[in-house]
């Protein structure tokens, strides 16, 4: 397992600590949201993210899962539009009921959609997103 | 996970200062993420002893980087750090850098530079190009 894969892995261990306790007796999947550039002029570098957080999800599910739950993703296309990652999370959050969110790619897409994960207190693993001053604004719902 | 932005060009750098190359130019797209490698670069370049010798920001949409390009070639640059989000815009970059006998001794840049998908695409016009961010 890289690094990277190992820091991933604990980002998300934290923040699904914060987002699923208590773990309910009949363990449903723990649902994690994504928005991911499938279209658009990100589309290029969103591909290997997307293959990145569902290799992720496969991974520990074959282990087991977290906390005793399968993991599973539910992932939209942005089209690399800021306006659309933010509808889409709200979407995410309010409708499908999502336990945690993974970031969508750039710093410009994840800006605008910590508005909304910091607004709703929902988790957001920023795994796009290398801008420092996304994380200088007092949020606390992005995790680098 | 991704380092911060700031440090995306630091490999490039770090590289540059190694070989004894003295001079770097940037390129970034005009965006967030993009700015913030620019600047951080500049203060990098600056503690390894790194001149930079022009640092120019692009609109999101430019297909042609003609202008950008004669610049950096006038300015003799041995090093080119392209940062930009946008695969193609990486591309359009390195295949106009030939067009116009733009020819640093070595060229980095995060994202659009640093996908294996640039060899696919670009061949041996991808040689010389250093992938230094995730």
């Amino acid at each position: 397992v890289s690094h990277s894969g190992k820091v991933f892995a604990g980002a998300l261990i934290v923040a699904l600590g914060w987002a699923v306790a208590p773990v309910a007796e009949a363990k449903p999947p723990i649902r994690i949201g994504a928005t991911v550039a499938q279209t658009g002029g990100y589309a290029t570098i969103g591909q290997p993210f997307l293959q990145s957080y569902q290799l992720c999800v496969k991974h520990t599910n074959d282990k087991g899962g977290v906390l005793g739950r399968q993991l599973e993703l539910v992932v939209y296309d942005d089209a690399s539009d800021p306006a659309t990652a933010v509808h889409l999370y709200e979407q995410l959050i309010t409708r499908d009921k999502v336990d945690l969110v993974l970031g969508p790619q750039t710093s410009a897409i994840s800006d605008p959609v910590a508005n909304v994960t910091e607004k709703h207190k929902m988790p957001m693993v920023a795994a796009g997103a290398g801008t420092t001053s996304i994380y200088r604004t007092g949020r606390k719902s992005s995790l680098a | 996970m991704m380092p911060p932005g700031e440090v995306h060009l630091e490999g490039l750098i770090d590289l540059a200062a190694k070989k004894g190359l003295k001079t770097l130019a940037l390129i970034n797209r005009d965006d967030l993420g993009e700015r913030d490698t620019t600047q951080g670069a500049i203060g990098l370049a600056k503690k390894k002893g790194v001149q930079v010798v022009s640092a120019d920001a692009y609109p999101s949409g430019t297909t042609d980087f003609s202008a950008i390009l004669t610049k950096v070639r006038a300015a003799d640059a041995d090093v080119l750090g392209v940062t930009t989000n946008v695969f193609e815009d990486g591309v359009t970059i390195i295949r106009q850098m030939k067009a116009l006998n733009v020819n640093p001794r070595l060229v980095g840049g995060s994202l659009g530079l640093s996908l294996p998908r640039l060899y696919e695409v670009l061949g041996r016009d991808a040689e010389r190009r250093q992938p230094v961010a995730a």
